[in-house]
């Protein structure tokens, strides 16, 4: 049997800038994210990751190519984790309402204490405790913690998918085992949501990936299971980012 | 040139930040500091270099070869800095004026601190280019037309421009991609080889720790938890600060059967 996917992106060309300055960041690239699963999308900076991903949750439009989602606005069954957990929570916020501001402004059929109790569920399921946290600023968090806020919030809506744009680069090494058990634990408990997650660090998405896309100066490298990308990649660039990711 | 500091201490606005550290850097050695953020890492730098915020208070003593950094004039350490001490940071990005070409940017410490003429400089400056692996013609470009490893070449070209004897490298991987991560490591160690200089290496990555020195120190809220040989360190930490930051390293480090 074969699973319908979630997401389906065919053919898509981007190219950013005018005149001379004009350059092509994605060449006719295909990508699926089927439900329940983790996409790793891996590549260097400027290989086109983000742009890809970006496209793919209508946050970009494409040049040519087509984004198919088996759902309905994708904008709204989507949560998004980004790079630097302090620029993208608000400084002047409480924990809490940052990490209930999509039920606020998409769920108002809900109470005011449901949505608490969603919100204190969604910072358990990260392993943060509400009782210490909820009420603390963003300057009272470590890296790690403000991370796992912003995935809280980005899980607090049920999405369908998640989108996490290097979500471990800004974070110490140290922390980032934290935030890989917190998405381990959002695998277990939401075993319909799809994650992406954008890396270029082989080490980190070892331990969360079923499929692996590499992108390589805008085109697809290499697209496989996570085991046979890491196991036997078949290109020279993919063969480099695991040297590179090895002790 | 060797670093020697002793009972080093560093308060901001009365939070002690840096507690009783003594580090030894010999000449022509390669030492790493490794700790997790928020550990006064870039403190220790910023206080062997004279940079300290002005509402610092800083105890203690560091030597730079036979001279004293803490309670020196700012113009002596600043001619200090420029002819004897060099620095690469996290984020070239930030770190590299945007208004400058990169040739400006690279002669700019020899402008400063050296009686050259211009054609001298830009010799100096294109056998730089050429030690980083960058040719030559992007002498005239600005920061934002160059890669992010690119722009970290740069950043390694102006800090080594002065054949600086003592250099800091602090984070100066963190921002890049692991491929170009290695190479800038690499660049980094023979270069700093070659010039027979000696260098602090600043990480939270014990991964990267191991590629670029042979000793290290932990740190743990400001002060030194552990000490010893990076690969020692490495297959047996002792205590549970390196024990944490080794197996952190572990876990993130590519496990593949046959590589």
């Amino acid at each position: 049997m074969t699973v319908a996917s979630l997401l389906s992106a065919r053919h898509v060309n981007k190219c950013f800038g005018r005149r001379s300055a004009r350059r092509q960041m994605l060449f006719d690239v295909s990508a699926d994210v089927y439900p329940g699963e983790c996409l790793a999308v891996i590549g260097g900076s400027g290989s086109g990751k983000s742009t890809l991903t970006r496209i793919m949750l209508g946050l970009e439009s494409a040049d040519s190519g087509t984004v198919d989602y088996a759902g309905g606005d994708i904008r709204r069954e989507s949560g998004l984790v980004f790079q630097d957990p302090f620029s993208s929570l608000d400084p002047r916020w409480r924990v809490a309402r940052s990490v209930a501001e999509p039920l606020l402004i998409q769920r108002r059929d809900l109470s005011r204490a449901d949505i608490d109790a969603r919100a204190a569920a969604a910072l358990r399921t990260v392993g943060l405790d509400p009782a210490i946290f909820a009420g603390r600023y963003p300057i009272d968090l470590s890296g790690g913690q403000a991370q796992r806020v912003a995935i809280a919030r980005a899980i607090v809506n049920e999405p369908k998918i998640i989108l996490a744009d290097e979500p471990m680069s800004a974070i110490d090494v140290a922390a980032r085992i934290q935030i890989l058990d917190a998405f381990a634990t959002i695998r277990e408990t939401h075993r319909e949501t799809a994650i992406v997650m954008v890396s270029h660090d082989l080490g980190v998405v070892q331990h969360i990936a079923d499929r692996i896309l590499v992108l390589h100066d805008g085109r697809v490298e290499e697209c496989g299971s996570a085991s046979a990308v890491l196991g036997d990649p078949r290109s020279a660039y993919t063969r480099q980012l695991i040297e590179a990711a090895s002790l | 040139m060797s670093v020697e500091i002793r009972g080093l201490n560093v308060a901001i606005g009365g939070k002690s930040i840096v507690r009783n550290v003594d580090m030894d850097i010999a000449d022509g050695e390669r030492v790493g500091l490794v700790g997790s953020s928020g550990s006064g890492k870039s403190m220790i730098s910023r206080a062997i270099m004279g940079l300290l915020p002005a509402n610092a208070t800083v105890s203690g003593s560091i030597m730079a070869g036979d001279r004293q950094i803490v309670g020196t004039d700012d113009a002596t350490l600043a001619d200090l800095r420029g002819r004897y001490m060099g620095m690469v940071f996290q984020n070239p990005a930030v770190s590299l004026n945007p208004v400058m070409t990169v040739g400006q940017q690279i002669a700019l410490p020899l402008r400063l601190h050296y009686d050259l003429n211009r054609a001298e400089r830009q010799d100096r400056v294109r056998a730089m280019l050429d030690k980083v692996g960058l040719p030559s013609d992007v002498m005239d470009k600005y920061p934002h037309q160059l890669s992010g490893g690119q722009q970290q070449r740069v950043g390694i070209a102006t800090a080594l421009i002065t054949s600086p004897r003592f250099i800091i490298a602090d984070e100066p991987t963190t921002a890049l991609d692991s491929i170009v991560q290695r190479q800038i490591v690499d660049l980094l160690v023979s270069l700093v080889d070659d010039a027979g200089a000696s260098m602090l290496f600043i990480t939270h990555d014990f991964a990267v720790l191991a590629h670029a020195t042979t000793r290290c120190y932990v740190l743990s809220d400001g002060a030194i938890a552990d000490s010893g040989s990076t690969s020692g360190l490495l297959e047996r930490p002792t205590t549970p600060e390196s024990t944490h930051l080794v197996s952190a390293a572990r876990t993130l480090s590519l496990i593949v059967e046959g590589c």
